[in-house]
């Protein structure tokens, strides 16, 4: 009996090709359908409505006569008023902030740590596998870990503060205070993701021949210098990757947002996916929250597309 | 100047394994060195404790009177050309050429002075503007030069510069590399496993096998007299024929017969040397001579290299192309004494006798 019939294959990837559709390919199609259309609150009628839920959209970007502020990016909607006309663009314009501070403290504190071992020796590879450590965890596990760490007064880091003297900081509502929530959650999310970033870097430097890095510094090149004027320029399609990653990450923070914000983010940790799903579940609004996904991924695509771009386009390194 | 001492260097690996033992040598001012010796027996490794990319386990290292042996490679004032150029790819060839002078903030217009200079001298001017992915490995070969050249350094580092070029621009370059160390008159020590190399550059040539110096000396007295049997077989353009043999009643006896004589004591255990182009070959017998058959005729246009069945071995010898000699004739091989390389077979080195 011939066991191998021609459709063998594609019954092999059956069961993941039915997964992937219930839970990606389906509802992913299915969120330009429900962008046109509006629901109640118990998802049972849906309303034909056209362009609507993308027109509501419109007046948060657009400056109307006596509007309290002008829409920029990275200046965040603050009173009450402006936030509930903004809403959405203050999320948004949370989501840009949190993308810059994560590039920072998860692509570049990882690149630091690569630079600091990257090197042969037992010692090095164990500090490679302790800065990775935090990926394995669950982000709703590190949210709560560092809730209970930040909780003013009482948490290690208030604590640690006020052991060394500076009582503002130990009383300070590190998660809820609108100037730090922000910041806080960037630095959480450095620690988790800055080794994985540290990882692909650390690769990306083990790449580079010796003789480049002997060469330079034989040329008279501190290490510093080494590493900033032949390793980095050297590591940059490395480099392009993690920014994508990062950006797209961003995009697709949601866990530890929900988390440090006891399922409730307010406006100033409001980002894109949090204020989606708030707005599709909690307020059943599910045509709106689509609009709002059709826009963003419409925007990723296209900052995606121009990066692709401008990677392909340039010449290819050689070593 | 440009002097270079090494004294009782040794490397042991952190693996444990001994690179380089006891290695002492001075180097004078603007002369050109060459370490050769087979693949892994440490010159890079010692090429590598010069330039200070390698930590050195023992003894001292002097660039120009002053210790360097824990120096860092950026302050020795060395330059170095590494067998796999070692170009920065991501910079055009005059930036690969400024790199180490803007490291060390050289004025912009004595830059650009010894850039085109270099340059000039290399024939790399039209190259300057290129990056070395499209160059071809001579055109890297050269600006990987012109990088060491416009350093303008104490000492030059080559290791195995040439090892990656085919085989005719590698005989351009040596005849180049030459050239420019007669007219720069810089201390260059260079690192190679071909001795042709070796003899036709190397001012003085080191001779390494296993981590230790086997020979210091001229590449003349190298081949002349071979301080060791391992030199002996390394050094030359035809590879030396080595039997054991001794020396009894004045008769050099080797490969079960009387190849000269000589005058002196009896000797036992040696090992006996005797190039292919210094056998001596004759149709007939007279005085000494052992007695062998053509094995093989390799013809090489001018000259013709004979594989000579004696007993069991086979023993080369040269002879010239209009010499008439033809395969399965017998014949017979003796030496001039003053041709016979003499070692105890003991320690290896090189007895006068
Ligand atoms: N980093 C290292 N660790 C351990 N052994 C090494 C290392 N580098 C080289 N060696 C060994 O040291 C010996 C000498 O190496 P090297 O100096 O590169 O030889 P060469 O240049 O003469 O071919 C070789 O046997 C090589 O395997
Ligand atoms: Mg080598």
């Amino acid at each position: 009996m011939k066991l191998y019939k021609s459709y063998t294959p594609y019954l092999l990837i059956l069961p993941a090709l039915v997964i992937y559709s219930a839970m990606i390919l389906i509802p992913a199609m299915a969120t330009p359908y429900y962008s046109l259309h509006h629901t109640d609150k118990s998802y049972k009628k849906l309303d034909w409505v056209g362009f609507d839920n993308y027109k509501k959209l419109a007046p948060e970007f657009i400056k109307e006569e006596g509007a309290p502020s002008d829409p920029t990016f990275i200046r965040f909607p603050r009173t009450d008023e402006e936030i509930s006309v903004r809403s959405f663009a203050s999320a948004l314009n949370n989501n840009v902030v949190y993308l810059f501070l994560t590039l920072l403290f998860e692509v570049g504190f990882g690149l630091f740590l690569a630079a600091l071992v990257s090197r042969d020796g037992r010692l090095y590879g164990m500090f490679r596998v302790l800065f990775f450590a935090p990926m394995i965890l669950s982000l709703v596990v590190v949210g709560i870990l560092f809730k209970v760490m930040l909780r003013p007064e009482i948490g290690l880091v208030p604590q640690f503060f006020g052991l060394i003297g500076i009582e503002s900081l130990r009383t300070q509502q590190w998660l809820a205070d609108p100037n730090t929530a922000l910041l806080t959650i960037s630095i959480i999310s450095g620690w988790v993701y800055a080794g994985f970033y540290l990882v692909l870097f650390s690769a990306g430097l083990k790449r580079i021949p010796k003789e480049l890095v002997e060469a330079a510094m034989v040329d008279g090149a501190t290490p510093r210098q080494v590493f900033w004027r032949i390793q980095f320029p050297l590591l940059r399609d490395v480099t392009s990757v993690c920014i994508l990653l990062c950006i797209t990450g961003a995009f697709k923070a949601y866990d530890l947002f929900w988390v440090l914000s006891n399922s409730k983010p307010d406006n100033f940790t409001h980002i894109v996916p949090t204020y989606i799903v708030e707005k599709a579940f909690n307020h059943g609004d599910l045509g709106y929250a689509s609009a709002i996904a059709m826009i963003v991924t419409t925007i990723i695509f296209i900052v995606t597309a121009i990066h692709l771009w401008r990677t392909r386009k340039r010449e290819k390194l050689q070593f | 100047m440009g002097k270079v001492t090494l004294e009782s260097v040794r490397k042991v690996y952190p693996s444990g394994f001994e690179a380089v033992s006891r290695f002492d040598l001075d180097v004078a001012d603007s002369e050109f060195i060459v370490l050769v010796g087979p693949s892994g027996c440490g010159k890079s490794t010692t090429l590598r404790m010069i330039a200070g990319l390698e930590p050195v386990t023992e003894g001292r290292i002097q660039i120009a009177g002053r210790d360097v042996t824990n120096v860092h490679p950026k302050d020795r004032d060395v330059a170095m050309v590494f067998q796999s150029y070692a170009l920065y790819p991501h910079m055009n060839a005059r930036a690969n050429m400024e790199f180490g002078l803007k490291i060390r903030k050289t004025p912009k217009d004595e830059i650009a002075r010894r850039v085109s200079e270099a340059a000039a001298l290399l024939g790399i001017v039209d190259l300057l503007d290129k990056k070395p992915a499209t160059m071809s490995g001579g055109q890297r070969q050269r600006v990987a030069l012109g990088r060491a050249i416009v350093r303008e350094p104490q000492v030059f580092l080559f290791d195995e510069p040439l090892s990656n070029l085919d085989a005719k621009l590698r005989s351009k370059m040596r005849v180049e590399l030459k050239r420019l160390h007669q007219r720069l008159r810089a201390t260059m020590i260079y690192v190679t496993h071909d001795q042709v190399e070796a003899m036709t550059l190397g001012d003085r040539i080191v001779i390494m096998s296993d981590g230790k110096v086997e020979q210091i000396a001229t590449p003349m007295e190298a081949y002349l007299k071979p301080a060791s049997v391992f030199v002996a077989g390394f050094i030359g353009r035809n590879k030396m024929n080595i039997f054991p043999g001794s020396v009894d009643g004045g008769s050099v006896r080797w490969l079960a017969g009387e190849i000269a004589k000589v005058e002196g004591p009896d000797r036992g255990n040696l090992v006996i040397g005797l190039r292919p182009e210094n056998v001596r070959l004759s149709r007939e017998q007279s005085g000494s001579g052992v007695n062998g058959t053509i094995d093989v005729i390799e013809e090489l246009g001018d000259e013709l290299v004979l594989s000579i069945l004696v007993g069991t071995e086979l023993i080369a010898a040269s002879a010239p192309a209009s010499s008439g000699f033809y395969r399965g004739e017998e014949i017979f091989i003796s030496a001039d004494p003053a041709h016979l390389h003499f070692f105890d077979s003991g320690t290896t080195k090189r007895l006068e006798l």
